[in-house]
């Protein structure tokens, strides 16, 4: 009876001490995010604009998203944008993965060199970035016009430009992709490999049944938040293609229409819609990560 | 968890009813401006927003100690944006405004109509206001009973002018006379390019298509044409008088389309849609690469170190509608009040030296910013005998060739004829407010710009694609008239 | 040895396939900095030139570097970044650190239903949080001050605390059982136990967050608009947007770029050998 006592009393002093442990990250989340995403839930229903009085509408900004003769047009194209884009995290995971691999060998020499130097773009300053590839895919002055031609408008043309910044984002993107396996990669047992030798298995063979298993917890972090980045993408809207059409993702969308034309009502709907589906994708991420995700 | 969420909706509430005050104000009745003096014993701090690049920050903060300087008692702060930021910015502090800022001619009608701007009218002289461009006031008068723009008896006074300038066609005239050389054009061909008697289009394309033979190098007539310079010249106009009708499938307005279109589909002597977004018009005639581009006053500050060619400007073709004449688009910005200044006496004087200082305004235009706004200095010195500096020369630029840099455009006259319209029966040379300085919101411009592509690509004609526009245009105007006094 | 003789295709050992590929790769990575370099020596014409492609520059115009100092106050900017870094960073960290220890290790009552709320927060778009955030911030007084970009961060940051908890999956609870019937405090626990076993990931995660605030630029373009307020990456959005910027402007903006792009490159020269080794992770998994 009394060691049961003593335990509950640890129990409820260690569930005491955990709640405090995640209170500050708690009661940010309250002050940064609670607090905005009611006041911009309660504006998509107004007709703000930062200057005249507010009034409420009802669901008119929503309804506007889909029917408004003008805005229906803006907004569905840069949802199909944004998921065009999203193509880029797949092939960059395949990349980072593949290239994890070779530098996690022991057979290749120089793997420090190699992994300092691909970390190198993902260091680097956005705006930099985004101007250095701007100027590399201008088909009059640019690089690309001596390996592609003059006449390809990698700027200008809506698939083109959407391309560009998938190969922008891979380059960008891929040492750190690869940087979180290796570590990954460097948390695996070394035994599991000695067993799988035993079994006589080969390196394809390991990397399939003992590598990549065992990396799904990295997998599915970059899985998680590859999906929430890609679907609120904006730097490269803005900075890299400068607002062309055809790169306009939604949070362009929400920028222009909403900070840049004051639309806050009609931006706040567009970011409640895009909120609520980024969440509906991660819960379902989540509900299926115990099938697929490795844990000891 | 209750408690504070219910703590953060009341934060919520009380964040979003700032500023809202007065409820409905059905009829506006608001006293003018009524000047009282300034009390020498009392300090007063006036906080002025504006944008430009490091030269004009520069400038702006030497002219406003020398204002402190004059008045010891008013104490200015200044701060500057970027260009492309300045309006976000000022929206998002729309319930605290600086005391004094820039106003777009292009944002003004909304700003004015919304109840934010300080009535000025009252509060200057007959001398001070006959010194400046009559357009240029005229531009920031708006009654906001009847919601129309310009002087009447009711409308009050919104702002004063920061600057007033046309858009025109600037000539590169070094490669001008290099090509014409090259393809045997002669003096007498080249004679129709001229400051005073603007070009018909005809002799335009005709010109530039004896100068551009070849329609796949990089060198090119003009580097694009801008569309209100098409559309004003052909004796068109978007809307028409009250905005509530759009006129863009009139045939003056499709001519002026097509007209543009073709430079590119027919005639081979303007990038085409794709080549424009890639480089754009000041990047293709900095390098060099076209005869002609389009120029304002303003541009000039970039034009000095950026051009190593004679350039001059020239008043834009116009089209061969009836009754057209060449008429480029004018330019404006103007420094508004916020209506809610603690000081607006000491504001409307830093309002007022900045606006027409002659000492201000010479270093405006010797900055290449600006036309000046005192007429007089305008049509004499500006036009005559500028006092030009080596103020922001470049590094690798000695005072000497800057200073020869300067000489360019040599044509000053043109943005002038331009600013002040039809004089007399023989001016030729016209100017017009941008079509987003009379309506109400500015955005739908970008709208119509984006729904040309297949007119540039020649995959519709100029007919075709003002039907397709012409409903989501309508749309949007009578969208934007409902909005009037909704604030 | 088995593996290697099988691994020969067309008498091109896998290894040398592998090499080729990473050799192709570097050559990639690297050559958009190159040519960032060489830009930023050339002339504006040079630069824009249409017909030849040259990689290296006539003359080397380092006077782009003097006027890139003469037109933004460079320095400062740099400054007021770094100011961010190091009140953020070490605050952020640990709070998202003994966070994480919570989730995994310790015995958290709704422990799924915080995380959930906690991570349902990262998938909110800043867009969406910009205005009403602003607004307090406004209210507040600290409009172009860097309080708006500090305050948030010492929180904790939920992306790193999740990568930890993933990261401490790893690690055996058995250790902290151990250490607790020892009678260990939690506090202790996590300093003397749990800290050293996750430097790896922290390390991996403060140069993440790190180049994170180096290289944020909507949040300070939004809350910072004048000079004397602005961190690094504003001021060089704001020298690629100027007007003509793009010929004058075009080896100036390189060189701007290749400042911004340098400190953060020899810091991470200096940190990559603790960085990229000390993943080489404790062996405790078994």
């Amino acid at each position: 009876m009394e060691k049961v006592t003593v335990k509950s009393s640890l129990f409820k002093k260690e569930k005491l001490v955990a709640i405090l442990f995640i209170a500050l990250p708690l009661i940010g989340f309250l002050l940064f995010t609670v607090f905005s995403i009611i006041a911009t839930g309660v504006l998509s229903f107004t007709n703000y604009d930062g200057i005249r009085d507010i009034k409420f509408v009802g669901f008119k900004n929503y309804s506007d998203l889909f029917t408004h003769q003008i805005f229906k047009k803006a907004f569905w194209t840069s949802v199909l944008n944004t998921l065009f884009l999203l193509i880029g995290m797949p092939i960059g995971m395949v990349f980072g993965v593949i290239l994890a691999t070779f530098l996690n060998s022991k057979k290749i020499k120089g793997k420090k060199f190699f992994r300092v130097l691909f970390y190198f773009p993902a260091i680097s300053g956005a705006v930099a970035i985004n101007i250095i590839w701007r100027y590399i895919f201008n088909n009059e002055y640019g690089v690309v016009r001596f390996l592609f031609g003059k006449d390809v408008y990698w700027l200008s043309n809506p698939i083109l430009i959407k391309v560009a910044i998938i190969i922008k984002g891979v380059w960008n993107g891929l040492g750190g992709t690869m940087l979180l396996y290796l570590a990954g990669m460097q948390g695996i047992a070394p035994s599991l490999y000695e067993a799988a030798d035993i079994d006589g298995a080969s390196d394809v063979q390991k990397f399939f049944h003992v590598t990549l298993p065992l990396l799904t917890p990295v997998t599915f972090y970059l899985l998680v938040t590859g999906l929430i980045n890609g679907l609120q993408s904006y730097a490269d809207s803005q900075v890299f293609a400068q607002g062309d059409p055809g790169a306009q993702t939604i949070v362009y969308f929400i920028w222009e229409r909403g900070i840049h034309q004051a639309r806050y009502g009609l931006a706040s709907s567009a970011s409640i819609l895009l909120s609520i589906v980024v969440m509906i994708i991660t819960v379902i991420n989540f509900k299926f990560s115990n099938r697929w995700v490795y844990e000891n | 968890m209750k408690k504070i969420y219910m703590l953060l909706l009341t934060g919520l509430v009380l964040v979003g009813c700032q500023g809202s005050g007065e409820q409905s104000r059905p009829f506006v009745s608001e006293s003018s401006f009524t000047v009282s003096s300034l009390d020498e014993a009392q300090n007063y701090s006036v906080e002025f927003y504006g944008w430009g690049d490091e030269a004009e920050i520069k400038n702006y903060q030497t002219l406003i100690n020398a204002f402190m300087l004059e008045y010891p008692n008013i104490a200015v702060s200044y701060n500057a944006d970027n260009a492309s930021s300045y309006m976000t910015n000022l929206r998002n502090r729309a319930n605290n405004l600086p005391d004094i800022f820039y106003m777009p001619d292009t944002e003004f009608l909304y700003w004015a109509d919304t109840g934010k701007l300080l009535n000025m009218r009252g509060a200057f002289s007959e001398e001070e206001l006959g010194q400046l461009w009559p357009e240029a006031v005229d531009k920031y008068y708006y009654d906001r009973n009847a919601t129309t723009l310009g002087e009447s008896a009711e409308a009050g006074l919104y702002g004063i002018p920061k600057d007033l300038g046309p858009f025109t066609l600037v000539c590169n005239k070094t490669l001008l006379k290099q090509l014409a050389n090259e393809k045997g054009v002669t003096e007498q061909e080249l004679s129709i390019i001229d400051p005073d008697v603007p070009m018909s289009w005809n002799q335009f394309t005709t010109l530039l298509k004896k100068l551009d033979t070849n329609p796949n190098d990089d060198i090119f007539g003009v580097t694009h044409y801008e569309i209100e310079a098409a559309v004003y010249s052909n004796n068109a106009d978007f809307f028409n008088a009250d905005q509530s009708q759009q006129t863009i499938t009139s045939p003056n307005f499709v001519q002026a389309m097509q007209w543009i279109a073709d430079l590119t589909l027919q005639h081979h002597i303007m990038p085409n849609a794709d080549q424009q977004k890639t480089t754009n018009g000041y990047q293709r005639f900095f390098t060099g690469k076209s005869i002609f581009s389009f120029a304002g006053p303003w541009d000039l500050a970039a034009f000095w170190p950026s051009t190593s060619f004679e350039f001059d400007v020239y008043p834009v073709p116009y089209g061969p509608a009836s009754n057209s004449s060449s008429t480029a688009w004018v330019g404006s910005m103007s420094y508004s009040l916020s209506k809610n200044t603690k000081s607006p006496d000491a504001a409307l004087l830093l309002a007022k030296y900045l606006c027409y200082n002659e000492q201000a305004q010479r270093q405006f235009y010797d900055l290449g910013q600006q036309v000046p706004n005192i007429t007089e200095m305008a049509y004499n010195e500006y036009i005559h005998n500028p006092v030009f500096t080596a103020i922001n020369k470049p590094n690798n630029m000695s005072d000497e060739a800057f200073l020869l840099r300067k000489e360019n455009p040599s044509n000053r006259s043109v943005f002038v004829d331009t600013i002040d319209g039809f004089k007399d029966e023989n001016d030729l040379v016209h100017g017009k407010a941008r079509s987003r300085y009379y309506t109400y919101r500015s955005e739908w411009y970008d709208d119509f710009l984006a729904g040309l592509e297949k007119l540039w690509s020649g995959q519709e004609t100029a007919q075709q694609t003002m039907n397709r526009l012409s409903s989501d245009f309508q749309f949007a105007l009578e969208e934007m008239i409902g909005e009037y006094r909704q604030y | 040895m088995r593996t290697e003789t099988m691994r020969k295709v067309g008498g091109i050992s896998f290894k040398t396939v592998v090499y080729i590929i990473l050799i192709a790769l570097s050559f990639i990575m690297i050559f958009p900095y190159v040519w960032m370099i060489f830009t930023s020596l050339k002339t504006g014409l040079e630069a824009m030139d249409t017909t030849t492609l040259k990689l290296f520059p006539e003359k080397a115009m380092w006077i782009n570097y003097q006027d890139l100092f003469k037109a933004v106050p460079f320095l400062k900017g740099v400054g007021k970044t770094m100011l961010i870094e190091i009140t953020v960073i070490p605050i952020g960290t640990l709070v998202s650190a003994l966070a994480a220890f919570s989730f995994s290790k310790l015995r958290l009552p709704f422990k799924n239903f915080f995380l959930l709320l906690l991570l349902s927060g990262t998938m909110i778009p800043y867009a969406a949080l910009m205005l009403p955030q602003f607004r307090v911030f406004y209210a507040l007084h600290m409009y172009n001050t860097l309080w708006p970009l500090i305050l948030p961060g010492l929180f904790g940051n939920v992306i790193m605390m999740f990568f930890f908890i993933q990261y401490l999956k790893g690690i055996p609870t058995e250790l902290i059982e151990a250490a607790k019937i020892d009678g260990a405090g939690y506090l202790r626990i996590f300093f003397q136990i749990m800290f050293p076993l996750i430097m790896p990931a922290i390390a991996v995660q403060v140069v993440f967050w790190f180049t994170g605030i180096w290289n944020d630029f909507f949040g300070p373009s939004i809350y910072l608009t004048n000079f004397n307020t602005q961190t690094l990456q504003p001021m060089l959005a704001k020298l690629s947007s100027e007007v003509g910027g793009g010929v004058v402007g075009l080896p100036r903006i390189m060189a701007g770029a290749v400042v911004s792009s340098l400190p953060i490159l020899v810091l991470y020269l200096f940190f990559q050998k603790y960085f990229v080794e000390s993943i080489a992770i404790t062996g405790l998994k078994g």
